[in-house]
């Protein structure tokens, strides 16, 4: 596959694409990446075929309900995955075994163990790994040249500020006795309509699991550096469904990493009257000659009208090139045989240090990232 | 008005642009030569003040307002609380911060309710370093950790801090201060005191994430550009020194008012408690917990 024509498409395989599909719209926005097939496990329940059936449909491709059948008959490259998130491991694992390189959706995983899996397969089949993420946004773009350059001198802090203004269902405290908790799956497929379902999946996951490996990839790619000790306070603030579930909807963590680098991370999912955007996305990045301070929006435009529904962003991000440069990013590891710039073991050592904050909320006390 | 300070210069020129008529070099010097020429006293101590001489002003009858020296323990803040309750003085916390204009504004919309119940407090205090020795400790920490006590309205439960020095720092002198408190119903607090390099500019932000809406009090959004030759510069506009005549005020409406001022000694003995489990904490790279009215290494 590293030696396909240069002019030649990439031909994608979507397994499953369960949530709102930003990943294999953002892998189809690069000119040498084509969707080809959809494909799923038959045994699936019917939400998961509908879902797949419709994003198959919108893209004029077939939907396979047989993963390997799809890999076998499609002559494709790449998979994209993007299904619940405790199938995701699995997924990527039985494409990667097929020779394909492999797009994953976050979070990586809720299990180290499964990643550990996937670090392997990669490894073993030599294939290219992209975890989804935000780093080439364009406010990431200029931070990452800006501590590049040398203008704040050596990284020495940074710390993060990762509010989703999103609702979940019910807020907290809505519940009455005798109601039966929140299902969390059921929630999940609900919060489709509203694009809320990040963390769609049987398996119930906080905010730090769903959204954790955005604004610690930043951290990652600003730093250069392993986190080794975490700290962490997790809560149940907002919503119900969080409550029944015992997972957090908001987390604090101070990372201790190599080189002496501090960090921390405010996350959650905050509610959407707590912003009048998407939520407060910040950057601190403190060095030994200067600081930076970082709004993730920005570049944006303000846009009001009378009229204007309450649920429309009133700032609008601009020059937002990251899907395309994800994919530049793909192909370039790929053609070239590099390290894409989040690859799996990046993603494992993201998902370790996500369960080790959830360890340290849990006990109250630091706890090493192994 | 009255200046009292050991480093002469700097009573010169304090009294100066205050207009004071007497100038010695200490409060000592101060209560025995010209005790009758003043009511009260504002005092920014530094390491080392005697406790003595803080008990004699009590014991002379003068209201104090006191940001409290860097060394002070809790036994020598209990002794003044005590000096000044049985002399029936006021004493007030030296704690500008609350009094800041953006700040006071997170306070009253946390106080109406729309905010719902605190959660998440983000605090970023950057600022250049000071040659005297109220920097260089987990007590410079002290105006945040008062901060977070008073908008969350109790003590943490939970405590752990990590601190850094920058290459070339004077031993025991820490650039970086993480503070992460943890309070009772879920609340937390993540708290980056940072001394920047000499020269810089200070820079703060604090944001209170509530279960019903959120405050964001950041000197980020204060932000207006100067356009020249190169890259355009940001300028700050500021909030001027209200906080501090705000402080002021209030002190010496407490002692026309005959009531206890906003934020009383009590007050600055739980934040210094609170310092001392920074500290604590440090320096066992462990959690420390409240564990019924004191604070343990977990």
């Amino acid at each position: 596959m590293n030696s396909r024509n240069a002019r030649e498409t990439f031909r994608c395989a979507v397994l499953s694409v369960v949530k709102h599909a930003y990943v294999p719209r953002g892998v189809a926005s690069h000119p040498r990446f084509e969707l080809v097939v959809v494909a799923d496990d038959a045994s699936m329940p019917e939400w998961v075929h509908e879902r797949n059936q419709t994003f198959a449909d919108e893209k004029g491709i077939p939907y396979v309900q047989d993963v390997e059948q799809a890999i076998n008959e499609f002559d494709v490259q790449v998979a994209v995955v993007s299904s619940e998130a405790e199938r995701h491991c699995d997924l990527s694992v039985r494409a990667a075994d097929a020779g394909l390189h492999v797009v994953q959706d976050k979070p990586m995983s809720t299990s180290v163990a499964e990643c550990d899996r996937l670090v392997e397969a990669v490894r073993r089949n030599r294939i290219k790994f992209l975890m989804w993420n935000r780093n080439f946004l364009p406010a990431l773009v200029h931070a990452r040249e800006t501590i590049e350059s040398g203008a704040i001198g050596r990284l020495e802090a940074i710390h993060v500020d990762f509010y989703f203004s999103k609702d979940s269902g019910p807020p907290k405290t809505s519940d009455k006795p005798g109601n039966p908790p929140i299902n969390w799956l059921e929630r999940q497929i609900e919060a489709h309509a509203d694009g809320s379902d990040g963390g769609v999946g049987r398996q119930p996951m906080g905010e730090l699991e769903i959204e954790g490996i955005y604004p610690l990839a930043y951290i990652r790619m600003l730093a250069g550096a392993d986190v080794e000790r975490v700290f962490a306070r997790t809560a149940t603030h907002f919503h119900q469904a969080n409550v029944d579930n015992n997972v957090e909807d908001l987390a604090s963590v101070t990372l201790e990493m190599q080189r002496d680098i501090l960090a921390t991370l405010s996350i959650g999912r905050i509610g959407a009257a707590s912003h009048p955007d998407i939520g407060e996305i910040k950057l601190h990045v403190i060095g030994s000659e200067g600081a930076l301070i970082i709004s993730e929006a920005r570049p944006e435009v303000a846009v009001y009208y009378k009229g204007q529904p309450a649920t429309e962003f009133r700032h609008r991000r601009l020059a937002v090139d990251n899907d395309y440069l994800l994919m530049e990013n793909f192909r370039t590891a790929i053609e070239t045989n590099s390290e894409t710039i989040l690859d799996a073991i990046a993603g494992r050592d993201i998902c370790r240090t996500v369960q080790a904050a959830v360890q340290s909320g849990r006990t109250g006390q630091p706890v090493d990232v192994a | 008005m009255e200046v009292a300070d050991a480093d002469s210069d700097r009573a010169n020129q304090c009294a100066e642009q205050l207009g004071a008529s007497v100038i010695t070099d200490g409060l000592a010097s101060l209560l025995k030569d010209h005790c009758d020429a003043f009511d009260a006293a504002i005092i920014q101590a530094a390491s080392g003040t005697s406790l003595q001489t803080f008990i004699s002003a009590a014991e002379a009858g003068k209201h104090l307002l006191i940001e409290w020296p860097p060394d002070f323990t809790l036994h020598d803040t209990d002794a003044i609380i005590e000096a000044c309750r049985s002399h029936d003085v006021r004493l007030m916390t030296g704690q500008a911060s609350r009094f800041v204009p953006a700040v006071q504004t997170v306070k009253s919309t946390l106080e109406s309710g729309v905010l719902g119940s605190p959660g998440l407090l983000r605090i970023h205090r950057w600022q250049p370093p000071r040659s005297d020795d109220t920097q260089s400790g987990p007590r410079r920490s002290i105006q945040e950790v008062d901060l977070a006590v008073w908008l969350f309205e109790r003590l943490p439960t939970e405590v752990y801090a990590v601190a850094r020095s920058r290459a070339g720092a004077p031993p025991g002198n820490s650039t970086f201060l993480q503070l992460h408190l943890g309070f009772p119903d879920g609340g937390m607090a993540l708290i980056d005191n940072t001394t920047m390099q000499p020269g810089g500019e200070p820079y703060f932000s604090l944001s209170m994430i509530g279960s019903t809406g959120a405050a964001y009090a950041d000197e980020h959004h204060d932000m207006q550009l100067l356009y020249g030759t190169g890259r355009p510069k940001a300028l700050k506009t500021g909030q001027g020194d209200e906080h501090v005549l705000a402080e002021c005020r209030e002190f010496v409406s407490s002692i026309q008012e005959q009531r206890e001022p906003a934020i009383t000694g009590a007050d600055g003995r739980l934040a210094l408690e609170v310092a001392d489990a920074v500290a604590a904490s440090i320096e066992n790279g462990r959690a420390v917990h409240r564990k019924g009215k004191r604070y343990e290494l977990a």
